[in-house]
């Protein structure tokens, strides 16, 4: 790899990202029930999400909607940061 | 596997159309207007009760077709999906299934967002898949306008294979095209799968399908549900005995599903999504897309770190003032209306025991609910404009934090502020909550949070032992600072208690938040005021039968048996005495030992048992006990009475600001209400269960209000504050 190129994202929680970013869904680890219900919101593996707010309950916008998710949740959503 | 399609349904049109009959189901997820939508198609032609053999409300209306069909409409819980969340939506595929104890309605109306096309269509593909005739009624077309969304209706026509009725329900705009198309939608084919699974899917799930059809499912559905089943973690209870027979289909469905590569939990919303999406990209423009929307900026302050909390503190004051002193007016034309009826009606019946009963027993007893209706009224407009406008969303996420410490839900916040004008209603906002625990956890303790009938009790009490002097730098005066007191041990109370019932009875983890913000919009005032009105129905209605039967039985004991009085006494000393001659007064000699070590004698006593059904009740009462005639928290004849009040025995005065003190302490905690009762018990659970949770309620509300009395007078009499 040439010096001083880019290095392509690597997966993280969701939980770490910040305001502003904006990330695909690799993976819903949280609970079953919590999954479910998130994959019919449309929060789902592949969904392109932007972070609005990052404190202690996130704010996203996936597919036009606004969802507010708490820690539990967004510790255990792993997502590909596109931005 | 594409869902089969069946042949064209419908009953041949009836020659008199008017005696047609056609039932719609209205459904669609939360914040489409889909209220809005029902009060604008049915009016006031509407009926609130609940769905059999649950809690869940059922609001039925009725309208006319184009040619006087008799339809009529049920509107369900909004739901976002055909999977159950929570008891109301629970209940909303139960009735699209035929399992919610009444029949399959004819029609179903889908209300979707125009703004938010894309999840929208997630339920509607699965409400086409049921093979219902269906219709998409496509609301809030003029906020998506606004927002530079063009949605194309005929091309979606086309992409859905059901009609679709753009409207602005708020203006009553594209409401005949929809009533029409809910009649002729049955004479059309029946909708089918909108999308279609590979041969290696169809082939892994065609077991689970066959299982399912015997099982008693019709076809259409067993095809939803056999890619449903394979998201969720456990099956409904509305399988009854089947669900053994269908758990292990589904474990070999979800091995089969694997098989192919596809994931099974999340196959059914790729499959539904994957279509949504691209419906979405054939039909609609988005000409702002990317771009700040008014929601936007308007979350930027009300969300923002430090004016999010100030705004929101503001709100509540704001909440506050309007339950408490605009419905003031209104609250005390409906006492002297009451008033009125009560002096009209004695003065046409003779003295005696009917009148007693009617006046005292029945326009008493109803009239001490009434009272409450302009504030229960209020506390519903004010929750029904801030639910409309998208505010509450953003209450409960700035509160979630404050509340997980104690071991609640964000949303369990809202159901506690509206605790301080009234616990009936606020327990029956705890419906919202979806997680059980979390929310009897709440029902527990909404009681503590100090309502509106323990107004009276502090006022006269503050009235007559707290001087009304200046504190804290002339700021606030000592009165006003011990009603703040007594609210705030009423919250801080609360909270521990719920913390407590959460690391024991109702243990468990609270139940992460997903919460969706919806955009903010102008409420609909036709609609709240017709939601205000359904709530003030339930309120009389269920709470006006309990309380009226228990203001009878309390008349009857504070008059029987009777007791002759020598003459020349004096009309209310004549009416002290027959009260502790009575059933009630005896009652209060024997719980006078037990109120004793709080400073209190029969007399108090009495007051607290006559106001166990209603807390108001204990300064009608003291005012009847000390003779000063119809004494109201205002009474100065009845403040100076108790400030003078002597005991004979000793001397000394009866009632010192340490008693009074003490006595608002055990009004803060005592469950005074049996209002709140009847509701506890219809809304954790009904039944043995319910009442099982209401008596827990009230013994541990009793045993707090007690033993906190006894703590504030024995350790202000040791500290020497007698």
């Amino acid at each position: 790899m040439p010096t001083g190129a880019a290095r392509a994202p690597l997966a993280c929680r969701l939980g770490d990202c910040v305001a502003g970013a904006s990330a695909t869904v690799v993976a819903l680890g949280c609970g079953e029930n919590e999954a479910c219900r998130l994959r019919e919101l449309g929060l789902m593996e592949g969904a392109s999400i932007n972070v609005v707010d990052a404190r202690h309950c996130m704010l996203v916008n996936v597919r036009g909607s606004r969802l507010a998710l708490s820690p539990a949740i967004t510790a255990g959503i792993t997502v590909l940061p596109t931005r | 596997m594409a869902a089969p399609s069946a042949p064209r349904i419908g009953a041949p049109p009836p020659n008199d159309a008017s005696t047609r009959r056609i039932r719609v189901a209205l459904v669609g997820n939360p914040n489409t207007g889909k209220s809005t939508l029902f009060n604008a198609l049915t009016g006031m032609r509407q009926r609130v009760g609940n769905f059999a053999g649950v809690t869940v409300e059922r609001v039925e209306g009725a309208m006319r077709g184009p040619n006087g069909e008799k339809v009529t409409i049920v509107d369900l819980p909004g739901c976002y999906a055909l999977s159950p969340a929570s008891p109301d939506e629970e209940i909303a595929l139960g009735v699209m299934r035929g399992t919610a104890g009444e029949p399959m309605p004819d029609v179903v109306v889908v209300v979707a967002d125009a703004l938010h096309l894309e999840r929208n269509l997630y339920l509607v593909s699965q409400v086409l898949e049921l093979g219902l005739p269906t219709v998409v009624a496509l609301n809030q077309v003029d906020a998506a306008a606004d927002a530079g969304v063009d949605v194309d209706a005929v091309a979606l026509i086309h992409e859905l294979g059901a009609p679709v009725i753009p409207t602005i329900a708020t203006r009553g705009e594209g409401l005949d095209v929809l009533r029409r198309a809910m009649v002729t939608v049955l004479d059309l084919p029946r909708p089918t799968r909108p999308f279609t699974l590979s041969s290696e899917l169809t082939d892994a799930v065609a077991p689970l399908y066959d299982t399912l059809v015997r099982h008693g499912a019709r076809p259409a559905v067993a095809a939803h549900d056999a890619l449903r089943l394979l998201a969720v973690p456990t099956l409904e209870t509305w399988y009854g005995d089947s669900r053994g027979a269908i758990a292990p289909m589904v474990d070999e469905a979800r091995i089969a599903v694997a098989a192919t590569g596809a994931n099974p939990r999340s196959l059914e919303a790729e499959l539904r999504y994957g279509w949504s999406s691209g419906v979405v990209a054939r039909t609609v423009v988005n000409h702002n897309e990317g771009a700040r929307t008014g929601s936007d900026r308007i979350d930027a302050v009300v969300l923002h770190r430090v004016w999010g909390p100030v705004l929101f503190i503001a709100v509540m004051a704001l909440v506050f003032q309007g339950i408490f002193t605009w419905s003031q007016p209104l609250m005390t034309g409906v006492e002297w209306a009451i008033g009125q009826l009560g002096d009209t009606v004695g003065s046409l019946l003779p003295d005696g025991d009917l009148r007693g009963l009617l006046v005292d027993g029945v326009i008493g007893g109803v009239g001490s609910v009434l009272v409450f209706l302009p504030q229960i009224a209020m506390l519903f407009l004010f929750i029904g404009i801030l639910e409309d406008s998208g505010y509450m969303a953003r209450a409960a996420y700035l509160m979630d934090r404050l509340m997980r410490r104690v071991g609640l839900h964000g949303k369990s916040f809202i159901p506690m502020i509206s605790g301080f004008a009234c616990a009936v209603p606020a327990i029956m906002a705890t419906r919202t909550i979806e997680e059980r625990k979390d929310r009897l956890a709440t029902i527990m303790v909404v009681p503590l949070m100090s309502c509106s009938a323990r107004l009276p009790v502090y006022t006269l009490l503050i009235g007559a032992f707290v001087p009304p002097v200046a504190v804290l730098g002339g700021l606030f005066s000592l009165q006003g600072v011990t009603m703040l007191l007594m609210y705030l041990l009423g919250t801080v109370t609360a909270l521990a208690v719920a913390a407590v019932f959460k690391r024991t009875l109702l243990r468990g983890p609270v139940r992460p938040m997903i919460l969706e913000m919806p955009a903010y919009r102008w409420p609909n005032l036709r609609t709240t005021l017709q939601n205000v009105w359904h709530r003030a129905q339930m309120f009389l209605r269920r709470a006006g039968t309990v309380i009226l039967s228990c203001s009878v039985l309390l008349w009857a004991l504070a008059t029987y048996p009777r007791t002759d009085v020598p003459a020349g006494t004096t009309p209310d000393k004549a009416h002290e005495i027959r009260l502790e001659h009575s059933a009630l007064g005896h009652i209060g000699k024997v719980i006078e030992p037990v109120v004793r070590p709080l400073g209190y004698d029969w007399k108090i006593g009495v007051s607290i048992a006559a106001s166990f059904a209603a807390r108001e009740v204990f300064v009608s009462t003291m005012g009847t006990i000390y003779g000063v005639g119809e004494a109201d928290e205002t009474s100065v004849a009845l403040r100076d009475r108790l400030r003078s009040e002597v005991n004979p025995r000793t001397g000394a005065l009866r009632y010192t600001p340490l008693i009074a003190l003490g006595l608002m302490v055990f009004y803060v905690y005592a469950l005074m209400c049996i209002s709140t009762v009847a509701v506890t018990v219809r809304e954790a659970g009904g039944g043995r269960i319910g009442w099982n949770w209401a008596i827990i309620q009230f013994v541990y509300m009793l045993g707090l209000a007690y033993f906190a009395a006894l703590a504030v007078y024995q350790g202000g009499r040791l500290l020497g504050f007698q």
